[in-house]
């Protein structure tokens, strides 16, 4: 964070207070694109005059825009999914505990960042369909599919497409839909009620 | 790697042999046997050194006491060649009765264009080519850069593979440092070498790999030369999949 007082203010029509205060936050947006909170408490000594105290917010993406090629994007994407792939096959060793779910909660969660870190590029579309799909299959209870190894074996499968294509294609991402819906690993949605149907009964 | 990439590679082919007092009549009929079996247009010669170019086919062989080295613009004007390259080479190594070589050296470097900032490529270079970057922390501060070089052995081989992520004006200035690069103009204006410098002149991963071999006999010198063409290459497909984080198995069945 900047704390250097500019002089912006001098440039305004506004006259200028002896006890004007001014401060920059410079916001850095780093490689990860991780969130963080940037605070300051500023001492604001009692006056009798009016007191400006101008915030200046600068966000500073170079760091981040500088390092979103897709190739680049491709080479991260095939690093997650090879510790996701890894993550998953640790599961192993905890399938018959009861409190498996609480093993299944880190791969979730790097799943959903893999997800979020390659929002912003075009190329990766596919292979976040594929993320969405095995994240959908862990959810809501789905979790307890993965105590079997054939389901830990199949969804391995799909991170192997992931970990090893330059560019993962739809067809890629049908594929691991149809082979996730075939092993009956995907939610389904509820079924909505027949109106028409409820209407002449009602009636 | 390198027949993806061809007009980024450099070739330098070399064959060192153990110098003779005699050597001047040697090497001029050396160079005249080149000249005639390389059909090479343009010569220069003075007693301790001879030079035979072809700047349309981006080659030139130089020639002296105790090396005859042969360099070319692009790995195309190699691959294509090469056969009679290395056959040019045992002839001119039979010119100077040469029983067997003191080393074989092949070297080709490369400035990879990956489609990604210097800065992306230096990412991706700490956690696999070498250790991650906190791991540096405690010798130089935060890394921003790196540079590896490793020295191995593949059968009777020794390999060198040098590996660097470059900028472009760092890429451009490598260029212009390889030695004899002047001797590949094509005319006054050296419309080719410009074309080439800007080519390379982008964010890039440089590699160099270098197989050498001692004691090699002149009829044996193609067969190294096309063996370590052909090694250099996957291994080289093989640095820039590692650093790409694709799978290396690929490589091996090609």
């Amino acid at each position: 964070m900047n704390q250097d007082i500019t002089d912006s203010l001098v440039r305004t029509s506004r006259p200028r207070f002896t006890g004007d205060i001014e401060r920059i936050v410079t916001h850095e947006i780093g490689d990860d694109l991780t969130s963080d909170p940037i605070s300051e408490l500023v001492a604001v000594s009692p006056s009798n005059d009016v007191t400006f105290v101008k915030f200046t917010s600068q966000v500073v993406s170079h760091a981040a825009s500088s390092k979103r090629s897709s190739a680049y994007m491709g080479a991260k994407r095939r690093d997650r999914a090879g510790k996701i792939h890894g993550q998953l096959l640790g599961l192993a060793e905890h399938a018959e505990r009861d409190d498996f779910e609480m093993f299944v909660h880190p791969v979730v969660e790097a799943i959903r960042k893999a997800i979020r870190s390659s929002t912003e590029v075009e190329t990766e579309g596919n292979p976040r369909e594929i993320l969405r799909l095995i994240r959908d299959s862990l959810l809501d209870g789905g979790w307890e599919n993965y105590r079997r190894p054939e389901v830990r074996t199949a969804v391995c499968d799909l991170l192997d497409v992931l970990q090893s294509k330059e560019e993962v294609d739809a067809e890629d991402a049908h594929q691991a839909f149809d082979s996730l819906d075939e092993m009956e690993l995907l939610p389904r949605p509820p079924l909505m009620p027949d109106v028409k149907e409820e209407t002449q009964l009602s009636g | 790697m390198f027949k993806e990439q061809p007009d980024r590679c450099l070739v330098t082919a070399q064959c060192r042999f153990a110098p003779d007092i005699g050597f001047a009549p040697k090497l001029s009929a050396a160079l005249v046997c080149g000249h005639k079996a390389s059909k090479m247009p343009h010569w220069n010669y003075n007693p301790q050194r001879g030079l035979l170019r072809d700047p349309k086919k981006k080659t030139i062989l130089l020639a002296d006491h105790q090396v005859l080295q042969l360099q070319t613009m692009g790995i195309t004007p190699w691959l294509e060649r090469q056969e009679r390259h290395t056959e040019v080479l045992r002839k001119m190594l039979a010119e100077y009765d040469v029983s067997e070589c003191t080393m074989t050296h092949l070297e080709i470097t490369a400035f990879f264009h990956l489609a990604m900032s210097h800065e992306e490529i230096v990412d991706l270079f700490f956690d696999t080519m070498i250790p991650t970057r906190d791991s540096f922390a405690p010798l130089c501060g935060t890394p921003y850069d790196a540079a590896l070089r490793v020295f191995g052995e593949s059968g009777d081989k020794k390999i060198e593979a040098e590996m660097m992520p470059m900028t472009a004006d760092q890429a451009k200035a490598a260029f212009a440092g390889i030695p004899n690069i002047d001797q590949f103009r094509e005319d006054r204006f050296e419309s080719e070498l410009v074309a080439w410098r800007d080519r390379v002149a982008k964010d890039c991963l440089y590699v160099k790999m270098v197989a050498e071999l001692e004691g090699v006999k002149p009829q044996d010198v193609p067969r190294f030369f096309r063996e370590s063409t052909e090694e250099l290459n996957r291994r080289a497909t093989r640095i820039v999949r590692k650093l790409k984080k694709l799978p290396l198995e690929s490589v091996d069945k090609q």
